[in-house]
This record gives structure tokens, sequence and C-alpha cells, in this order.
């Protein structure tokens, strides 16, 4: 019967005394944070991106409290996060460009030649090391998808050996953008107009048609029927310019190998 | 015979007897030559002449401003055809010349006999360099830089490179059984460019006949020695000869230089002779075409940028042959197009059959660590391999990736058959950008 008491007392003595000790140690030693952190935590996405710069959220929510980074720091997270974490801190938002990434490359697996058999490290940034492994054109996507791999919402996939992009999933983080190594993928906030060029070869026609049927060949039809002047070849690539697009859409219908497209 | 050598390496099979006892030949150059503005390590030239300009055997046609560059000067008479990206053996594609020649007599290069004595160290870097003499193991590295030590760093030996340790090719190995008076000739010029007062010869002991005539040859000179080394690769990196030959150790992310020691390849060491002799620059050199899926190995005196396509047409090819790789087996790099010219660093030209290739599938690595045994350099492959496959590009500078030499032979010996190499020369390249950027 003694032992048992014996037991109870030292063990609920113990206990008593660490949570004196524990109680006091809380109070003493108190770290003060901002309690916004932690909100601000809460409407971040979370992934830890670095988009914005810093190493992680947490990080950037930090940095916001301390008024080191603008409310609207967050890429990913666009303008809805960014007038929430406004809210919590009491100011003006201001507007977020949203931008999503847009591959210039439209030649799927089938609509590009092969100059050669590649076996070694599956991946573009490896194989680019080689010349550019099987891939006949020197500009566009290898398609082994490190892109892919790369992002962090979800908003890439490969098909056809082409990177597909998820619109309502992509944030415009930029982390594709990096890993390219042909530099294919560009942010893009798609202001005025939607059309593009979805190719990057500086090749000239001929050989641009012998690697892909996808590939701008630089005719210049686009240049010629353009009634706004904001089409034209430089370097054997077309550009448009977004300033004077009026989204009639002729590029797009002239081009002989659909190399300007409408996105969205 | 007692040889040196160093720790670790391999020993794939030498291959070379298909080719060793041909003789070199010279070819008559293809009716275009594509000449590249960049066949060396440094700043691409600038194109010294125009579209439809005529050019002569021998013109400068190309040159830059840059310390570290070389000039190029055309292989042949005949007329510019065009300046434009054309296939590059290890560029892929790059700025090149386009030339038609002639079909006139090709240039007597008249040989004059010259006492180096009379010549000052700067007359010598002048002459390699209006040569355009870069290294001819493969890097090509201009040689007027090479010889041009700082002065704070005191040159004391020169050792030439016979080793040849790449399978299959054997140009070094002709070039030193029948221009050997050029080898010494060269190696005598270096020396005395950059004030060292050894030499050495190194060459594997599976060249006998190289070893005897060269140790022949040098028997009345005092300051000149021929090294047998053991037949294994890669004991044709510099790094690995010097250690196998002056048992120094070249520091980590440093230079022969700062050890003393300059090395240059026997091919080079002709050219800088008939730079000095001939006022020739380099516009030839000496090609071992081989492989199993060659009908007739050579090795063929080709003047630079002959498309790969004209020497396999005269040496013939055979129908299983599959794949084309420019250099030796371990280093070369495969080629995807026949239009892809020689340059000043092309060794050989490497035709492989179907049944050569292995296409065995990559499998886990099973930490047996023999790449970790065979790396000449002392590194950890394994380790490099699977940091780069997990992008951990910040750690790779703690297993000091950037001493790797990209010798291949992880890549050789691996059982699982993970490409080591090719995982190591990516992550260098991601580390450079990550380093750089700061």
């Amino acid at each position: 019967m003694s032992s048992i008491l014996i037991a109870t007392i030292s063990m609920g003595g113990l206990a008593a005394f660490f949570a004196v000790m524990l109680s006091i140690v809380h109070e003493r030693f108190k770290v003060e944070e901002d309690p916004r952190v932690e909100e601000i935590l809460s409407c971040l996405p979370g992934v830890n991106c670095g988009a914005c710069g810093f190493a992680s959220c947490r990080s950037l929510a930090e940095a916001i409290v301390k008024g080191e980074a603008a409310v609207n720091s967050c890429v990913a997270g666009g303008s809805s996060v960014a007038e929430k974490i406004s809210r919590i801190m009491g100011v003006e938002s201001g507007s977020v460009k949203k931008k999503v990434a847009f591959v210039r490359c439209g030649a799927t697996l089938s609509e590009r030649s092969k100059k050669a058999t590649y076996q070694g490290v599956n991946t573009c940034r490896a194989a680019n090391i080689l010349m550019g492994a099987d891939t006949a054109c020197l500009y566009g996507c290898l398609g082994f998808g490190d892109c892919e791999e790369a992002c962090l919402f979800d908003a890439i996939k490969m098909v056809e050996g082409l990177p597909r992009i998820d619109l309502s999933r992509c944030t415009g983080c930029g982390r594709c953008v990096e890993v390219c190594p042909r530099g294919i993928i560009v942010l893009d906030s798609f202001e005025n107009t939607n059309y593009r060029v979805k190719c990057s070869s500086l090749d000239r026609g001929k050989k641009a048609r012998q690697v892909c049927t996808k590939s701008c060949i630089a005719c210049r039809r686009c240049e010629k029927s353009c009634p706004y002047e904001a089409c034209w070849v430089e370097d054997n690539l077309a550009h448009i310019d977004p300033r004077n697009c009026q989204l009639c859409g002729i590029c797009s219908m002239v081009c002989p190998t659909g190399a300007i497209v409408k996105v969205g | 015979m007692r040889t040196k050598t160093f720790k670790g390496g391999v020993h794939p099979p030498e291959s070379k007897n298909l080719s060793k006892d041909k003789k070199i030949e010279r070819i008559s150059p293809p009716p275009e030559l594509t000449v590249p503005l960049s066949q060396h390590t440094g700043a691409p030239c600038r194109p010294l002449v125009k579209k439809k300009d005529k050019v002569e055997e021998g013109q400068k046609i190309g040159d830059h401003d840059a310390f570290i560059s070389c000039p190029v000067h055309s292989p042949v008479s005949g007329e510019i055809i065009s300046i434009d990206k054309f296939p590059h053996p290890t560029l892929g594609e790059a700025e090149a010349l386009l030339i038609k020649w002639d079909g006139g007599d090709r240039k007597n290069w008249d040989s004059e006999d010259v006492d180096l004595s009379s010549l000052s160290p700067e007359d010598i870097r002048k002459k390699v360099r209006e040569a355009g003499i870069a290294g001819m193991g493969g890097a090509a590295f201009p040689t007027h830089v090479k010889i041009s030590p700082p002065p704070e760093k005191k040159i004391d030996t020169v050792i030439l490179n016979g080793c040849e340790c790449e399978p299959y090719l054997t140009a070094d190995h002709r070039i030193m059984l029948e221009r050997h008076e050029d080898c010494l000739f060269g190696l005598k010029a270096i020396m005395r460019a950059t004030g060292a007062k050894r030499g050495y010869i190194g060459i594997e002991d599976n060249k006998k006949d190289a070893i005897s005539l060269i140790r022949y040859s040098t028997e009345a000179e005092n300051s000149i020695e021929v090294v047998p080394l053991r037949t294994k690769y890669p004991q044709g990196g510099e790094k690995m000869l010097i250690k196998a030959i002056l048992g120094r150790e070249v520091p980590s992310g440093g230079l022969p230089l700062d050890v003393g020691v300059v090395v240059s390849n026997v091919g080079t060491a002709v050219a800088v002779a008939e730079a000095i002799k001939k006022a020739k620059p380099l516009i030839e050199r000496v090609v071992t075409v081989t492989g199993s899926g060659v009908s007739n190995p050579s090795n063929l005196l080709v003047p630079i940028g002959t498309p790969i396509r004209y020497i396999l047409d005269l040496c013939g090819i055979r129908e299983n042959a599959r794949a084309i790789i420019a250099g030796g087996p371990m280093m070369g790099i495969s080629q995807y197009t026949l239009d892809a010219p020689v340059i000043k660093g092309t060794s050989g030209i490497l035709v492989l059959t179907e049944e050569e290739i292995i296409q065995d599938k990559e499998k886990p690595c099973i930490r047996c660590a023999r790449c970790v045994d065979h790396c000449p350099m002392g590194l950890l492959p394994t380790t490099l391999a699977k940091l780069v496959k997990a992008e951990k590009w910040e750690m790779l500078g703690e297993f000091n990736i950037m001493d790797c030499i990209e010798c291949g032979c992880c890549s050789y010996v691996c059982p699982s058959k993970i490409p080591i190499v090719q995982l190591i020369k990516w992550g260098k390249i991601e580390y450079r950008k990550i380093t750089s950027r700061g």
C-alpha cells in the first residue's frame, strides 16, 4: 500500500514541479511574434515556389509584416491573395498583373524531325549539352519534361512531347522558365492581345522547314498582311507587337505553317 | 621495361591493330570545305574575308584580338562561297566559312634549317600564334597561351604527350614513328619558349617501336628523356601524366603551370616545328579513321574543314555502321551529321557497328564503388551522380565536381550502366551557373 502511495506522491510532485517551471519559462522567455505573420501565412499558397524572391512563404510573410516586401509580392497567389493580405495589413493592395507561362514552340513529337538516336540522361538540360540529343531543331522543345517536373502547381502536362499549360492552374511563378535549357518558355500577361508566335527557331526558312513542320519560316506573310503593322520578322522569326495588335487574327489565318496561334 | 603510372583508370580493349601499321597518307582536298571560326577553346574568330573573296592556301581568314584565341587559315586555295552557320563536331552548329577549292596545285611548304638558339622565346610564341596552333590532343587550347606562362610561374619541365591512351586511335603513334625529328624539334622549341630545362616524352608501353625509335634519336640529348608508361586510360590526361612522370600533383582547381610543367601533344609539337621551320600554319592534321564499321581503316593527313562524309567515302563505310564519333570512344562526341568537318582538335573518326553499341537500361546504383576505385582524380562519382539527379547543385562544390576531367572511366566500369560522367557534365554546367550568380 505504502509503495503505491510513495510512487503517486513522488510522480505527482514531479508533475506539479515541472508544470510550474514550464509556465514560468513560458512567461519569461516568450518570443514576441506579430500575429499578422501567421494570418498572412494562412493566405499564401504555401508551396514555397520562390517566385517572390524569398526562400519560403513564411519568410515572405515576415518581410511583408516588417514592411520589406509589398503586399502584392506573391506572384503565385495573384490578386485574390494580395487583396486578403492588404486587408490584414490595412493598406491598398494595388493591382497584380497575372502572368502565365507560354511555350514558344508548337511542334509535337510527330511534327518535328529526329536527327539521331539518343541514349543518355533523360532530362532536357542534360540532352541540350549534347547538341540537343535527337531533336533536329536547335531552338525548339526537347520534350523530356523538365518543366513538368519543376512545376509545383501541377499546371504542366507533357502531351506528345510538348508541355501543355493549364492556364487556370499556372500561377506565373517562373520555375519552368528557369529550368528550360532552350529558353522557350516565357511569362506573358497577354495584355491587349492573345495572338502569339508559337516558335523560337532562328533558322532560315529552308532549314526550319526541313527540321519541323510547325516552324516559322520567315515568309513575311503576316508582316505583309497585317493591317495594323503589328507583325514583323526579325532574325528569321515573326514577332507581334501587342500595342498595335487589334485582334483581327489575319496573321494567324495567313501563316502557312500555323506558327501563329490564339492563346486562351 | 619499367613503367610508371597513376592510381585509378581503366584498361579497355585497345583495338589499335586496325590502323596502327597504316602509314600516314596525305589526301587531296574535297571540292568544298567548311572551316569553323571556332575550333579552339576561347573567343571565336571574326572572319577577315568576305563572300566571293579569293583566298590562298595558308592565308589567314579569321582572327580575334583576345589573348585566349587563335587564328584560322584557309587550308586550300579557292573562293569563299558563304559565311554562315554550319554543323560543327563539338558545338553542334557554329559560324563557319564555306570554301570552294579551285583544284589548283597545293602549296609546297619549303623547310628551312632554323637554329633555335637564334630565336627568342617571344619570336617562337609569335610564330606559334600566327600559325594558329591549338592543342591537337582534343581540347584545342591555344598553344601560344600555354607557352606564355605568367612571370611568377617558373616552368622547369615540358612533357610531350605521346600516350594516346584512347582506344582505337593511332594518329599520334604514326606521327611519332614517321615524324620523330619534328616531334623533337617541336619539344625543343616549346622548351626554349617556356625556359624549361628538362623535356620528357611520355609514351605508353603498347607502342614499343615508338619508344625505341625516339630513345635512339634522343641518345645524344642530355635534357630529353623518354618515359615508358603503363598502358592505361586516361594515361594521356595531363594531370595523370605529370603525376606518373614527375610525381607532382596539380592542386585542385589549378593548372600544370602551378607545378612548373607544360604538357603538349606530339601532334602539336610537329605543328610547332612546321610553323617555325616552314612558316606553315595549322591547315592539315593527322586523323585516324577506324572502327569495325570502316572497310579500310587508315591514318590520313586531312585538310582542316574536310567533311567527315568525304573522308568516310574514301575509306569506305560498312552497311552495319551505326555510330560515328569524332575523337576516341571514351571522350569523343557522337555525330548526328556527316557534314560536320574535321577541326584542329579532331584526332580520329570512329565508326562503330550495331553490335558494339551497348544499349543496356540504367539500373539502380548498387554502391559497389567501382567508379570510386577507378576515378583517376580521386573523386566520388557515385555521390556526384546522385546529387545531380537530386538537383542539389549547391552541394556539388563540396565534392569538388570541377576537378572532374570527364574521362568517363566511371561510366565505363559501372555495372548498373548509370551514365555517371554524363550526369557530372550536366552538374558542372549547373554548378557553374549558380556560382557565377554568386
